[in-house]
């Protein structure tokens, strides 16, 4: 199933045989590899299975059967490796409301053997987020960003972010997909895994796409177009007819 | 279990708590002047005296579980730890470690200040004053463990009102007792050495109550709770 630069490229990262079942949802990835300078867009619709396939990878919710594998090493069900390796921005960012910024990431920093203080201060600065603000006074796409900051100061080899453009206005997405872009030219991220339902996105962002479906791949593809994700995305998805149609 | 992140995550939680520790100890502080102040003797008093802040610690643990487990799975917080680098038993052994060391010291502090105050005014230390300590440590231990399992599964009025109920019904058949048969049934207790030999269940209840804690909450989907 997964689209492969060329033979000899091991893998960052494999996901083999996952899935995680819920009351009336089930996810089933029997196979999903992620390359060094890969960034892969997933997308589908809301409830395709893209978040839950986000958080099992990572173990914050426990799937019920599944392999990970992280450069070839094969990781224990309750490893926190991964959460070490890789930088996660959630879709709902749910933070210490009462904390500043500030110590907001002094707290997370503390937890990570690689934090970079000084990183974290020039990360918040790009991103124009003043540390003594409260958490609770911050904006969606604010949270983002501090989220983002948090994710790359402990030097991240793999970026996992769940819709990270939701909360954002069209300046600011763009901003996003360069900086992106910039970190993978810099080799400061391996790879990247991207979630999000806007296909103006993946097009502008992601060199491979993975469409999901009911909790289901249905394709992995390295060339594209905005064109052929639109195409691709109606025949997954049939546009409804209107009411009065 | 790395140190530095249990010490974090400990800080934390402790700094939540600080407030209302400090108000549990002002009541106890309170009572205890007042009552001593009276005309009765210190050493009468003593033994009432010295269960207050075993009971008080008792009542607290709920309070603390509430502030530091509930509301973080409330607030949907529980989500933010499991993305950093933590197991589920760092976060959750440190928060029952937490809020057992407050309730030990609402329990332990006006206690052994009451023993230092009984033993300036001359007067000795109340018949089984240790093993009264003791097992009021024992049972802040196995509520701490009963009300954090609550905490994880029920809603909040649930998780303020199992844990009560459940010590209510341990406690019954022994108030019921005492009641009924006056002195001589705890003159028994004392003569069958059932404070020492109801440590090993007591002690097996404690650890059953956090590992049923730690169990629940490394079953528990935080994430589909805040979806």
């Amino acid at each position: 199933m997964s689209a492969q630069p060329n033979a000899e490229a091991r893998p960052v990262l494999e996901i083999r045989g996952l899935s995680k079942r819920y009351a009336g949802f089930s996810l089933d990835v029997p196979s999903l590899a992620v390359y060094p300078g890969d960034v892969v867009g997933l997308l589908g619709m809301n409830g395709a299975g893209k978040t839950t396939l986000l958080r099992s990878l990572l173990g914050i919710v426990r799937p019920d059967a599944g392999q990970v594998l992280y450069d070839g090493r094969l990781l224990p069900a309750d490893s926190v490796e991964l959460r070490v390796r890789a930088g996660y921005v959630p879709e709902d960012p749910v933070l210490y409301e009462a904390m500043t910024v500030a110590a907001l990431l002094d707290f997370l920093g503390r937890f990570y053997p690689a934090w970079d203080p000084s990183l974290a201060v020039a990360l918040l600065r790009h991103f124009g987020i003043d540390s003594q603000r409260r958490v609770r006074t911050l904006s969606k796409g604010l949270r983002t960003k501090l989220l983002l900051v948090a994710a790359l100061s402990h030097h991240a080899e793999l970026l996992v972010l769940d819709e990270p453009t939701a909360g954002l206005d069209p300046p600011s997405r763009q901003e996003f997909w360069e900086f992106l872009r910039e970190l993978l030219r810099r080799a400061q991220v391996r790879a990247a895994l991207v979630s999000s339902h806007l296909l103006e996105d993946i097009a502008e962002g992601c060199n491979r796409v993975v469409f999901f479906g009911d909790g289901r791949i249905l394709l992995d593809r390295r060339e594209f177009t905005l064109v052929e994700l639109r195409r691709q995305f109606q025949a997954v998805h049939p546009r409804k007819p209107l009411p009065w149609e | 279990m790395n140190r530095r992140s249990l010490g974090t995550l400990a800080a934390r939680d402790f700094r939540q708590l600080r407030l209302l520790v400090a108000i549990y100890c002002a009541i106890i502080a309170g009572v205890l002047v007042s009552a001593t102040a009276g005309e009765g003797s210190l050493a009468e008093d003593l033994s009432g005296l010295f269960l207050l802040p075993g009971v008080l610690a008792l009542l607290a643990v709920v309070p603390f579980v509430q502030t530091i487990v509930w509301k973080e799975k409330a607030a949907g917080t529980f989500l933010l730890l499991r993305m950093l680098p933590l197991t589920d038993d760092e976060i959750l052994f440190s928060k029952l470690v937490v809020v057992t060391a407050a309730g030990s010291f609402i329990l332990l502090v006006p206690a052994l200040a009451l023993a230092a105050a009984a033993m300036a005014a001359g007067g000795g230390l109340p018949a089984q004053a240790g093993w009264m300590l003791l097992w009021e440590w024992v049972g802040l231990a196995v509520m701490t463990g009963w009300s954090t399992a609550s905490a994880i599964v029920f809603t909040q009025q649930w998780a303020a009102v199992v844990p009560y109920l459940a010590l209510l019904a341990a406690s019954m058949p022994f108030i019921a007792a005492g009641y009924a048969l006056g002195p001589s049934f705890w003159a028994a207790i004392v003569r069958w050495h059932a404070p020492q030999w109801g440590l090993v269940p007591a002690s097996l209840l404690a650890w059953h109550g956090w590992r049923l804690s730690l169990r629940l909450f490394h079953n528990r989907d935080f994430a589909q709770l805040v979806e």
